[in-house]
C-alpha cells in the first residue's frame, strides 16, 4: 500500500528539482 | 522593569561585538585561496576539482541538484527507519507524506517538523537524517550567498565562484567547529547528550512511573541554532528543558541563531571593501527587529484581558514576572520570551521556546510579520540575499523618482535584474497567500484547526508563512501532520526557498557580467542613514501592503475581539 | 567600484584564469552530488554527533545524562523536569498540559501531566474558551487549596499551563502562597519552611537573564529530607 505513495512522493520531489533545473534554464532567458 | 532595558540593551551590544569576528571569518572562508588537507581530501572524495570556476547558472544547477540529492536520501532513511540500528523503542518509519514533508523541510533549512521527536524518532534518525540535514541546509544557503555577494563584487566577469568550495568551507570552517564547542556549553549546563534513550524515574508523591526521554541532544542544539534551522529534538522544542535548561542557554541560542546572519552583513562590507555598506544592512534589520521585539514584549506583559478576568494575576512584581504564561516557561518569564520570539522569526530559525499559539493576538503579529518580511537578519545566508533584493528594489524606486538610471554598488539597475528580483518578491507572497487561500477551501483541513475564529484562520496562515519563509516554527495546535497539510507544507517549503534563491542567483550573475560605474555626482549613495531609513520603509511597506489584509483577518480581528471580552469553544 | 582580484586586503579567488578547467559534465555532477549526500551524513550525522557524545559523557557525565536526581540509590527524577505534586504536604508545581495514550481507547489521548515521554502544551489562545474555563477553574481550586480569600489574586503562572509541560519550577508569589498549607499539612514553623524555600530559589542568572524561581521537585525534597515530629 505505501509503495504507490512512495512512487507518489519520489516522483514529485523528482519532479520538483527536475523542475526547478529547468527554472534556472529559463531565468537566463529572462 | 528597568531590568528588561539593561538585558535588552546588552544583547545587543553582545550581538554587535559578536557580529565583527564572525563576519570577518565568514569574509576570509569565502575569499581565501587556501585549501586545507581536509578540504582537498574532501574534494577529492566527492569527485570535484575545486579550481573550477562557475556562472551562476551552474553555481545554481549544482545546488539545485545536489540538495534533491540530500532530500531523497533523507526520504530513504525516513522511509526505513523501523529497520535501522539505534531504535531501542521501536519506532516505526514516517509515512510517505510526512517523510516527504520532513526531508523538504530540513533540507530548505525550514525544519518544519510536524512530528514528534521524542517519540517517533529514533537516536539514529535524530544523527544521520535530521543533524545531518541540518548542516546539509545551512552549509548550502551560505554558499549561495557567498556567491551573491561575489556577483556583487566582480565586475565583467562571469565567474561567481565554486558552489563545492563554498559548501566544503562552511562545513569545515565555520559549522562544525562552532556546533561542537556550543554543544558543549550546552551539556554543561544540562543538555543531554548521550546514545541512550530513556531513564525511568520513580516521583517522590504517588511513586508514579516518570518515563525521561533524551539522547544526542547537544548536538542538535547548537548546530540547530547555529544554523538557522530550528528543528527539536523533542515535540516542545526550546521550551523542553532538555533543550533549554537554563536562562543563560536561552540567551546563547538566541546569539547563536543571529550570529552568522549579523555576521554576513559584516562579511558583505568586508568583501566588497565597504565596511559601512555591511553596518547600513545590519542597521536596518536591527531597527525592524527592535520595533517587533517592543511589540511582543508590550502584548505579553500586559496579558490578556480574559485571563485577568477569570481570576489570575497578571501583573509584573518582585516575586513574579506576571504577564500572559499560558504556554511560556517560568525561567524565561515574559522578557526572555519575547526576545526568542524575535530572534526566532527573524532569523527564519523557527525553535521556539514558548507556544506561539498561546501568544496574545498583538504579540503574535511580531513572529507572523517577521516571516512574513523574511529579510530581518533572516536565515543563514538567505537573510542577506533577501535583504539585499530589497536594496535593490530601494535603489530603484529612488532612482525612478528623481528620474535617473538607478545604481547599485557600482552597477546599472536594468530591466533584467528588475525582473528578476520582482520575481523573487512576488514568489514569497504569493506562495503564502495561495496556499492559504486553498487551504481555507480545502474539505476537512479545517479539522485540523485546534482554535476557531480569526485565531483558526492564524494557524492556517503561520503555517504557511512559515513553510515559505523556511522559518519552520508553527502555532502547534494545528494539526499538520494530514496528507494534505503534508503535501502542500512540503511544496510551499520547496517553493519558498528556491523561487526566492535562484532569481537572486541570477542577479548575482548579471551584475558580475556588468562593468563598473565610478561614483558620480548623481549616485545615490547606498551607505548612509538615509538609505538605511529608506530600506527600512520599503521593506515595511512593500511587506505590509502585501500581508496587511491577512493580518487584518487574523490577529487584528482577534485582538478586537479580545478587547470586546469574545470567546470562541 | 574594483574586483576582488585587486584587493589588497583579502586574498581573492582569481576571478577568471587563462585557461580556466572545463565544467564537469551533469553525469559527474550527478555522482558528485551522490557522493557529497552520503558524505555530508555521515561527517555531520554520525561523526559529528558520536564525537560529541564521547567528549561530553568523558568529562560532564552526570549533565550528559540527564541531570539526575537520586534518593536512596533510585532515581526519582531530573532536577530539570518537573514532576505531578499532588499531595497537600507538598508545594504543587504548575499546571501540565501533556497527554499520554488512551489504554483503554486506541487513538484516544488522556490528560497525563508531567509525561516526560510526550512534552506537550495547550495551544489555545487568549480568545479561547476552553483555557478561560481552565483557568477559572484552576484559580478557584488554587484558592480553596491554599485556604485563601474568594476574590484573592492567583499569580498567573499557578493557573496557565507551560509550554512543555514539563516546567520544573514556580514562581516566588505562587509558592509564597502555597507555603502556609505545607507548613500545616507538615506541622513545621513556618520560618523553618521559609528558610528552605529561600534556599530553593534561584536568582536571575547574572542578576540580569531570567526569572526568580522555585524548584519543586528540590523544595520538596529538602522538605522530606526534614526530620518531622509525624510521618504519616
Amino acid at each position: 500500500m505505501y509503495m504507490l505513495q512512495d512512487l507518489v512522493f519520489v516522483g514529485l520531489t523528482l519532479a520538483c528539482f527536475v523542475g526547478l533545473l529547468g527554472f534556472v534554464r529559463a531565468l537566463v532567458r529572462i | 522593569m528597568g531590568l528588561v532595558w539593561i538585558e535588552y540593551a546588552a544583547f545587543v551590544a553582545v550581538l554587535v561585538l559578536l557580529t565583527i569576528p564572525m563576519g570577518w571569518w565568514l569574509a576570509r572562508c569565502f575569499t581565501s585561496a587556501h585549501d586545507s588537507r581536509l578540504e582537498r581530501w574532501t574534494y577529492a572524495a566527492i569527485g570535484v576539482d575545486p579550481h573550477e570556476r562557475m556562472g551562476w547558472q551552474r553555481y545554481g544547477a549544482v545546488l539545485v541538484l545536489s540538495n534533491g540529492l540530500l532530500m531523497l536520501l533523507g526520504y530513504l532513511l525516513l522511509r526505513l527507519q523501523g529497520s535501522l540500528p539505534l531504535n531501542p523503542l521501536q519506532n516505526a518509519a514516517q509515512t510517505p507524506d510526512l517523510a516527504f514533508n520532513t526531508a523538504a523541510s530540513f533540507i530548505t533549512n525550514t525544519n518544519w517538523q510536524a512530528y514528534a521527536g521524542e517519540s517517533s524518532l529514533s537516536n539514529a534518525t535524530q544523527m544521520v537524517v535530521i543533524t545531518g540535514l541540518m548542516f546539509a541546509g545551512s552549509a548550502a544557503g551560505l554558499a549561495a550567498a557567498a556567491g551573491f555577494v561575489r556577483g556583487l563584487a566582480r565586475a565583467g566577469s562571469q565567474d561567481i565562484g565554486n558552489y563545492w568550495v563554498d559548501f566544503v568551507r562552511m562545513l569545515w570552517r565555520v559549522l562544525l567547529p562552532l556546533s561542537l564547542l556550543l554543544a558543549l556549553v550546552y551539556v554543561w549546563q544540562g543538555v543531554p547528550q548521550t546514545l541512550g534513550t530513556e531513564v525511568l524515574a520513580h516521583t517522590i508523591d504517588g511513586g508514579r512511573t516518570q518515563q525521561l526521554l533524551m539522547g544526542p541532544v547537544a548536538s542538535l542544539e547548537s548546530i540547530k541554532h547555529l544554523g538557522t534551522n530550528g528543528g527539536g529534538f523533542f515535540g516542545m522544542n526550546a521550551a523542553h528543558p532538555f533543550e533549554n535548561p537554563t536562562p543563560l542557554t536561552n540567551m546563547l541560542h538566541i546569539l547563536a541563531m543571529l550570529l552568522i546572519p549579523a555576521g554576513m552583513t559584516y562579511a558583505l562590507g568586508a568583501m566588497l571593501l565597504k565596511r559601512r555598506q555591511g553596518w547600513v544592512f545590519f542597521g536596518a534589520s536591527l531597527v525592524i527587529f527592535l520595533g517587533f521585539l517592543a511589540l511582543v514584549w508590550t502584548g505579553e506583559q500586559n496579558g490578556s484581558s480574559l485571563l485577568a478576568r477569570a481570576g489570575a494575576d497578571q501583573q509584573w512584581s518582585a516575586t513574579q514576572s506576571g504577564g500572559n504564561m499560558e504556554g511560556k516557561e517560568l525561567r524565561f518569564g515574559i522578557t526572555d520570551t519575547a526576545l526568542f520570539v524575535t530572534a526566532t522569526t527573524a532569523a527564519t530559525t523557527g525553535s521556539v521556546n514558548a507556544m506561539h499559539d498561546s501568544l496574545t493576538p498583538l504579540g503574535s503579529i511580531t513572529p507572523l510579520a517577521l516571516m512574513m518580511l523574511n529579510c530581518v537578519f533572516g536565515g543563514d545566508g538567505v537573510g542577506l540575499i533577501n535583504l539585499l533584493q530589497y536594496a535593490i528594489l530601494t535603489v530603484f524606486l529612488a532612482g525612478m523618482m528623481i528620474g535617473r538610471t538607478p545604481e547599485f554598488l557600482g552597477k546599472k539597475i536594468e530591466v533584467r535584474e528588475i525582473k528578476l528580483v520582482m520575481l523573487s518578491v512576488l514568489a514569497h507572497p504569493a506562495c503564502i497567500l495561495g496556499w492559504t487561500a486553498l487551504a481555507m477551501l480545502w474539505p476537512g483541513a479545517a479539522d485540523s484547526l485546534n482554535n476557531r475564529g480569526p485565531h483558526g484562520f492564524s494557524e492556517i496562515l503561520y503555517a504557511y508563512a512559515s513553510a515559505t519563509a523556511n522559518n519552520g516554527s508553527a502555532f502547534a495546535g494545528l494539526n499538520a501532520n494530514t496528507p494534505f497539510f503534508n503535501t502542500t507544507l512540503g511544496l510551499a517549503m520547496l517553493m519558498g526557498r528556491y523561487l526566492t534563491l535562484l532569481p537572486l542567483l541570477a542577479v548575482a550573475g548579471s551584475m558580475a557580467s556588468k562593468a563598473s560605474v565610478p561614483a558620480g555626482a548623481g549616485t545615490f549613495p547606498t551607505a548612509t542613514p538615509l538609505f538605511t531609513g529608506l530600506l527600512v520603509f520599503v521593506v515595511l511597506v512593500v511587506g505590509g501592503l502585501t500581508f496587511l489584509p491577512a493580518l487584518a483577518l487574523g490577529p487584528v480581528v482577534e485582538h478586537l475581539q479580545m478587547l470586546a471580552g469574545q470567546l470562541y469553544p | 567600484m574594483t574586483s576582488l582580484d585587486s584587493d589588497k586586503r583579502l586574498p581573492a579567488l582569481p576571478a577568471q584564469q587563462a585557461a580556466a578547467p572545463a565544467a564537469a559534465g551533469w553525469g559527474s555532477t550527478l555522482g558528485s552530488s551522490a557522493r557529497a549526500a552520503v558524505l555530508v551524513l555521515l561527517l555531520c550525522g554520525v561523526a559529528y554527533p558520536l564525537a560529541t557524545t564521547g567528549v561530553a559523557q568523558a568529562l560532564l557525565p552526570h549533565a550528559a545524562n540527564g541531570s539526575l536526581v537520586l534518593r536512596d540509590g533510585q532515581i526519582v527524577g531530573s532536577a530539570l523536569i518537573g514532576q505531578q505534586f499532588d499531595s497537600a504536604r507538598y508545594f504543587h508545581g504548575r499546571p501540565s498540559a501533556t497527554t499520554a495514550p488512551d489504554p483503554k481507547q486506541d487513538g484516544a489521548s488522556i490528560a497525563s501531566p508531567y509525561n516526560a515521554g510526550l512534552s506537550g502544551a495547550s495551544n489555545q489562545g487568549v480568545s479561547s474558551q476552553g483555557l478561560a474555563d481552565s483557568v477559572a477553574e484552576r484559580v478557584a481550586q488554587y484558592r480553596s487549596t491554599n485556604g485563601l480569600a474568594a476574590d484573592a489574586a492567583v499569580p498567573v503562572d499557578a493557573v496557565t499551563a507551560s509550554a512543555s509541560g514539563l516546567d520544573p519550577h514556580i514562581s516566588v508569589a505562587n509558592a509564597q502562597l502555597q507555603l502556609a498549607r505545607v507548613a500545616r499539612e507538615r506541622q513545621l514553623p513556618p520560618a523553618q519552611v521559609q528558610q528552605l524555600l529561600d534556599q530553593a530559589t534561584q536568582q536571575r542568572t547574572g542578576y540580569l537573564l531570567g526569572e526568580p524561581r522555585v524548584n519543586v521537585l528540590a523544595l520538596n525534597m529538602a522538605l522530606d529530607a526534614l526530620p518531622t515530629r509525624s510521618q504519616p
